[in-house]
């Protein structure tokens, strides 16, 4: 009996000391101080002044997290051999007991945040600073969140009254003033791409979105994005976007509102048997590249200029790859994750034949 | 922003770990939450004398480990939570600087929890040449990643076969990871596309295959499954017709109690999608409450509804992304000819109606 006092007095101050830490601090991002009830990390990117939106697949939700690393730092170039043993070690386990899901620089700081789910699904985000590989903490954090519209029919939850659709996030971005997300739903082999005003309010658009894949002829293709960027070509904004093996698609930024079907522009074909992974721009000799990470092609780049200049979109079949010229470096491949660090270099992390992932910078002099 | 599932479950951590610590025990223990070792707790007495802030933790296996990431506390003894829940069957080390001061072993999970496949869906042991996906359900949360090693395709009991499925990272898990959707690769099932010209379709016509599943694919905590699990079929023609709902058949209740609805379907539809596009309406256009059930392989369903039937119209309210196991939808084709097959249908959901008498 005196035990059982014993726990509920400890019980009623286990419920004061949660009432406590309620979040109660406002931001001018509309954060809350908090723990985030992040479920998984599919996608990283960084926004303003040390914001970090995460993209959680499981919990159909984007997350902006204050990281308070807004100081500016010089971007120093960054390699670790062996990282994925690194940073397991550094987690109390080994490298087969972990994924890393991606990766992101931080702009201003230019710290490199990496995104590791451990095998029980537990997600952890962790920050390399010179060779040191830190926990970024998910607690007591200012944050804030959104859930991802998804329309549900009345009886779409199971026995335990979950929703049975799954999606996941392929890609995150930020610009002006906007979290852009691209996804895949298991059901329907259909692109969703969406836009969400940040801070974060209860609008988001969502476009649908269609392209001609110019390595096939006749049909039509409905593919979800793998990754994408943004960037002004001839003085508009488009969304730059990338598929499985490995069409180029430019789709005015403007045109992507809630309700809208919008047909890409497809400037490029860069080669089937692929997977893009990442894109991000560098600037060489004044003017801007694209860069894009590859799973079975090497890392290849795009002169804007190029890109600016092909004003047609590829509607007849091609065999290989046609549209927009481009070039290959033939040393950076198997590329798992790729960040730009500032305007002349990129992080990569690579997979190497005996095995190895390893970070490394890749320069404009080589790229 | 916290659920309140959450909050309770953190109430229950919390008196999880005032029962543990007040347990007295003089050896390092590991505090649970569920089947994850959160943390452990390092009696008083092992660290008496010792500066705290030189305490930490390190995977003793690792030669070259260094020290783990993660929040100490003062609870009746020294608590650590790794950022990363401890390994199962790995041991660790509690070090002051470079000298260790004890350890403790996570113990590996109960044999008798090992996974198994529940099953596979589809059901059928008959599929389209164009199948689109399949879906694995297994008794218990699965490692992620693993799957481009552990399904195996094999054609007529000889070959394995190669590039048949997406390889899609992530994988398509639903969130407790019980069930996971593997694509056959579209671009081979689409005609004309670059894999489907170089490789030609995943499955072939009047061709068996076994789909194995194997027993090295393991759960979250490492366990491998049970068994191996294995699902042959035989593949029949492509399905290139979007689902025919009007050639459904309704069998409505007789009267207005709770009687069960059922009705027919005209092929197997996909199971996961069928469960979500289904709604039963009444005269007004509100949803009726109630529970479906999905029999016959997935060419049946049945629907009872909580509240008694009252004498009326009713309907059932499909959406239009219903697929059949082609990836068909009811609007259009999965694989659509841009130059010679109808226009794409845009309705949201298609309605068929039935009455109670």
């Amino acid at each position: 009996m005196k035990k059982n006092s014993f726990y509920f007095v400890m019980l009623l101050a286990g419920i004061t000391l949660l009432a406590a830490t309620k979040p109660s601090v406002k931001s001018p991002y509309g954060f809350t101080k908090g723990n985030p009830e992040i479920k998984s990390i599919s996608a990283l990117s960084f926004g303003k002044d040390g914001i970090l939106f995460i993209g959680d697949s499981k919990g159909a939700s984007v997350f902006a997290l204050e990281t308070k690393d807004a100081k500016t730092g010089n971007a120093s170039a960054i390699a670790i051999e062996k990282i994925d043993e690194k940073i397991a070690s550094a987690l109390g386990t080994t490298k087969e007991n972990i994924n890393i899901t991606d990766m992101a620089v931080n702009p201003v700081s230019k710290k490199l945040y990496i995104s590791v789910q451990f095998t029980d699904g537990t997600p952890a985000i962790l920050k390399v600073d010179n060779e040191k590989i830190e926990a970024v903490s998910l607690k007591e954090v200012n944050f804030s969140s959104i859930a991802l519209n998804d329309v549900y029919a009345e009886d779409a939850k199971d026995a335990r009254g979950r929703p049975m659709r799954v999606s996941t996030i392929s890609d995150l971005g930020f610009d002006n003033g906007k979290v852009l997300v691209s996804g895949l739903s298991n059901k329907e082999f259909s692109s969703t791409f969406r836009s969400i005003p940040f801070p974060f309010t209860d609008k988001q658009d969502q476009a649908s979105l269609e392209m001609y894949h110019a390595s096939h002829g006749r049909y039509e293709t409905t593919s979800p994005i793998r990754t994408f960027t943004t960037g002004k070509i001839n003085g508009k904004d488009y969304l730059i976007a990338s598929y499985t093996c490995t069409p180029l698609v430019l789709y005015p930024l403007d045109e992507l509102k809630s309700g809208m079907h919008v047909k890409g522009r497809t400037v490029a074909e860069m080669g089937s048997g692929n997977t893009p992974i990442d894109m991000t721009t560098i600037t060489k000799n004044g003017e801007t590249y694209l860069i894009m990470g590859n799973t079975a092609k090497p890392v290849s780049e795009v002169n804007y200029k190029n890109i600016a200049a092909f004003e047609g979109t590829l509607t007849e079949r091609v065999a290989g790859t046609a549209g927009t010229v481009f070039v290959q470096v033939p040393t950076l491949t198997k590329v798992l994750q790729m960040d730009k660090l500032d305007n002349t270099r990129v992080v990569i992390m690579q997979k190497k034949d005996n095995g190895s992932i390893d970070l490394m910078t890749a320069n404009n002099d080589t790229l | 922003m916290q659920s309140g599932l959450s909050k309770w479950l953190n109430l229950l951590f919390f008196v999880l770990v005032l029962t543990a610590c007040n347990n007295h025990a003089s050896e390092i223990r590991i505090i649970w939450a569920g089947e994850q070792a959160r943390g452990i707790t390092i009696p008083e007495k092992e660290v008496t004398g010792i500066s705290k802030d030189s305490i930490h933790i390190r995977l003793l296996s690792d030669s070259s480990s260094s020290n783990i990431l993660g929040d100490f506390k003062n609870k009746d003894g020294l608590v650590f939570e790794p950022v990363i829940p401890f390994t199962r069957g790995m041991t660790y080390g509690v070090y002051s600087g470079d000298k260790k001061i004890s350890s403790i072993t996570i113990p590996f999970a109960d044999e008798n929890d090992a996974p198994k496949v529940i099953t596979v869906y589809p059901l059928q042991d008959t599929l389209p040449e164009n199948l689109l996906k399949m879906y694995i359900q297994f008794s218990k949360p699965m490692k992620e990643g693993l799957s481009a090693e552990n399904v195996l395709l094999i054609k007529n009991n000889k070959d394995t076969l190669r590039d048949v499925f997406l390889n899609l990272q992530p994988e398509l898990w639903n969130e407790d990871r019980t069930v996971l959707t593997i694509w056959l690769d579209p671009g081979r099932i689409k005609r004309d596309l670059q894999p489907n010209l170089k490789l030609g379709n995943p499955l072939q016509k009047n061709e068996k295959y076994e789909l194995i599943i194997s027993q090295n694919w393991r759960n979250v905590h490492g366990q491998k499954l049970k068994k191996d699990h294995s699902k042959t079929f035989i593949v029949s023609s492509r399905d290139s017709l979007s689902p025919i709902t009007e050639q459904w058949k309704i069998h409505p209740p007789k009267n207005s109690n709770k009687e069960l609805l059922t009705v027919e379907l005209n092929e197997p539809l996909d199971h996961f999608l069928l469960m979500e596009c289904l709604s039963i309406r009444n005269s007004k256009g509100l949803p009726v409450k109630g529970k479906f059930e999905i029999t016959d392989n997935d060419m049946r369903f049945h629907f009872t509804p909580t509240d008694l039937w009252a004498r009326g119209n009713y309907s059932i309210r499909i959406l239009s992304k219903l697929e059949d196991l082609a990836g068909n939808n009811l609007n259009k084709v999965f694989d659509r000819d841009t130059k010679t097959s109808k226009q794409p249908g845009t309705k949201e959901y298609y309605e068929k109606g039935f009455t109670i008498q």
